[in-house]
């Protein structure tokens, strides 16, 4: 007979935990702070004028790269101290001591710490779009995309860094997610030069450029075909089954 | 065992999966690669950047390759920021290569490099600290405003002390542009796709190292395979190592299929002159108009004194409906008529 908790009952109470955690640092608040100076920024431009449609533009995408990049730095952050902070403070130990599964463990905290890098990141797009005005074209669908992409990054995101936090320290973990979220792209650029094998290599560098249609989307550009979309999607759930499997694999065979 | 056994076997099984299929899709498409766009128009950045939010932050522009490309005009002005007066990012290709003579023959440096020892002998001995001034620009605002100008008082004359500041009425004092050159490599790393710094980069290294220019400049062709102006900066680039000798005529061949390509890539993209002049749509800017025209021009005149001047005429009437205003073009149809 199975004695362990249900995977549902597993996940709600991990979860609490975290939101929970998310709401009482001061992460949040930085990110939510970092909204209101750029509102306070929309807010005097609309009263001095946007002088052109291209300046329009620039704002929504510098607004949506902040909400990007927000979303994704206090991710970092909270994927990254889930389990260091936990064997420190030695709050695992309880948790372990009920019937739950290692792996369920992972997996609750990872789905926890992801769907609140989602909410914020959905948040903080919402507010955004809606406060910076539409002086050019844009394509709505392509908008769509860059939503689903962006969910998939930041799955991809925390299960890296918690990935990274059961191999390496915690400050370790934080430094490469930051460099591989904010350079991988520049690092696949500088290896995948000259020849092929090389280009082939530089494949597995993680490049989270590759889900961030913002920039496509705020020049104009048409929406991806279905078939280009679905393989990007492959992309991120590629990365995403490495790291969650590296990262169970990690927390398994953990002695603690 | 034979449930561990199972579980070892969908473990490699996912592994290699993983393995084979991460570039599968990470090689199928890059959503960062593709023609147009806003961000990459010259003159739409030019615009944004010169907007008063650029004004406002001061340091602030729309890409990263622009911020880098602050800093090479740092560089030339001896690292005294003034105010966004980006002309060199509205240079044609030509002009650039020009700007880039000038400026150095302002700094005591009018010379070409030749080869990699000689580079480096020019690049110890006497380049890094040759200032000159430029009364060209004189005028042009500092990001930190002159006293009469500053209501910060104290704080304002300690920000003139500590940073690198110059009376705006003064003329500019300009510096080799031997530091910048690394920002170039920088930049197009950090975008593949700034063309401004393939072409303008190219100009200022061929400078000093050649060679190296010119894998600068391949790298820039196989990133951007239809930017016809870097094709055309390669075109002048090694035109000029041509004109030296008059002799490597293999070298003149990849002049002439530089300025081909460059003329067939701008003809095609060039908007239809049917819904207003081109240079007044969206995607072309007057200095990509006047690149075409250049290319258009350079492809006639090689093909009449190195090629098959009937040839050479052929081109000019073809290129004569394009540019019906080119007199260069209208000469070479008459004159071999």
């Amino acid at each position: 007979m199975d004695t362990m908790l249900p995977r549902k009952t597993t996940f709600l109470l991990i979860g609490k935990s975290v939101w929970l955690e998310l709401i009482r640092r001061q992460d949040l608040y930085v990110c939510l702070m970092m909204l209101l100076l750029f509102l306070i920024g929309v807010f005097v431009m609309r009263i001095v004028g946007i002088d052109s449609p291209a300046t329009g533009t620039f704002i929504l995408n510098m607004g949506m790269m902040l909400a990007s990049m927000c979303a994704h730095l206090l991710l970092i952050f909270l994927a990254a101290r889930q389990f260091p902070s936990e064997m420190e403070n030695r709050t695992l130990y309880p948790l372990l001591a009920r019937p739950i599964r290692r792996s369920d463990l992972v997996l609750a905290k990872w789905l926890a710490v992801s769907l609140g890098g989602i909410l914020v990141y959905t948040l903080l797009l919402t507010v955004v779009w809606i406060s910076v005005p539409k002086l050019e074209t844009y394509h709505a669908a392509l908008l769509f995309q860059s939503y689903l992409l962006h969910v998939l990054s930041l799955l991809w995101l925390s299960s890296m860094a918690i990935a990274f936090s059961l191999f390496f320290p915690r400050g370790l973990a934080v430094l490469l997610c930051g460099i591989f979220f904010f350079g991988g792209g520049s690092l696949r650029q500088l290896i995948s030069r000259d020849l092929p094998i090389r280009r082939l290599l530089s494949s597995y560098i993680p490049d989270f450029g590759m889900l961030n249609l913002t920039t496509r989307y705020t020049d104009g550009i048409d929406a991806l075909a279905a078939h280009d979309l679905l393989a990007l999607v492959g992309y991120g759930v590629v990365m995403i089954a490495c790291f969650v499997f590296a990262a169970r694999y990690a927390f398994r065979g953990k002695r603690l | 065992m034979n449930n561990h056994a199972n579980k070892l076997a969908i473990t490699i099984l996912l592994i290699v999966l993983t393995v084979v299929l991460i570039p599968v899709f990470a090689l199928r498409m890059d959503p960062r690669e593709y023609e147009g766009g806003r961000s990459r128009d010259a003159v739409a950045r030019s615009r944004r950047n010169a907007s008063s939010i650029a004004v406002l932050f001061g340091e602030l522009r729309t890409s990263m390759s622009d911020m880098m490309f602050i800093k090479t005009e740092r560089y030339l002005h001896s690292g005294v920021a003034y105010r966004p007066h980006h002309d060199e990012q509205l240079l044609s290709v030509e002009e650039m290569g020009e700007e880039v003579d000038h400026h150095q023959a302002e700094v005591g440096h009018d010379h070409h490099a030749h080869d990699h020892s000689h580079s480096h002998d020019h690049h110890h001995a006497d380049d890094h600290h040759h200032t000159h001034e430029h009364h060209g620009h004189a005028g042009t605002p500092t990001l930190i405003p002159p006293r009469d100008e500053d209501y910060r008082g104290f704080i304002g004359r300690l920000h003139r002390r500590v940073k690198p500041w110059r009376d705006p009425d003064k003329a500019h004092l300009h510096t080799d542009g031997t530091e910048l050159l690394p920002w170039f490599r920088v930049m197009t790393v950090t975008d593949p796709h700034y063309v401004m710094g393939y072409t303008l980069g190219s100009w200022w290294i061929a400078r000093y190292d050649r060679d190296m220019a010119l894998n600068f400049i391949e790298e820039g062709i196989r990133n951007n395979p239809n930017a016809f102006q870097i094709r055309m900066a390669r075109g002048f680039i090694l035109w000029r190592i041509f004109r030296e000798e008059l002799t490597d005529m293999e070298l003149l061949g990849q002049v002439k299929t530089d300025f081909r390509d460059a003329a067939r890539l701008g003809i095609a993209q060039r908007p239809d002159p049917q819904y207003g002049p081109p240079e007044e749509q969206p995607g072309w800017s007057l200095f990509q108009e006047q690149d075409l025209w250049s290319a258009c021009q350079m492809r006639v005149i090689l093909e009449r004194e190195f090629g098959d001047p009937e040839r050479a005429r052929m081109l000019a009437a073809e290129y004569l409906q394009i540019f019906p205003d080119n007199e260069v073009l209208a000469g070479i149809l008459h004159a071999e008529e």
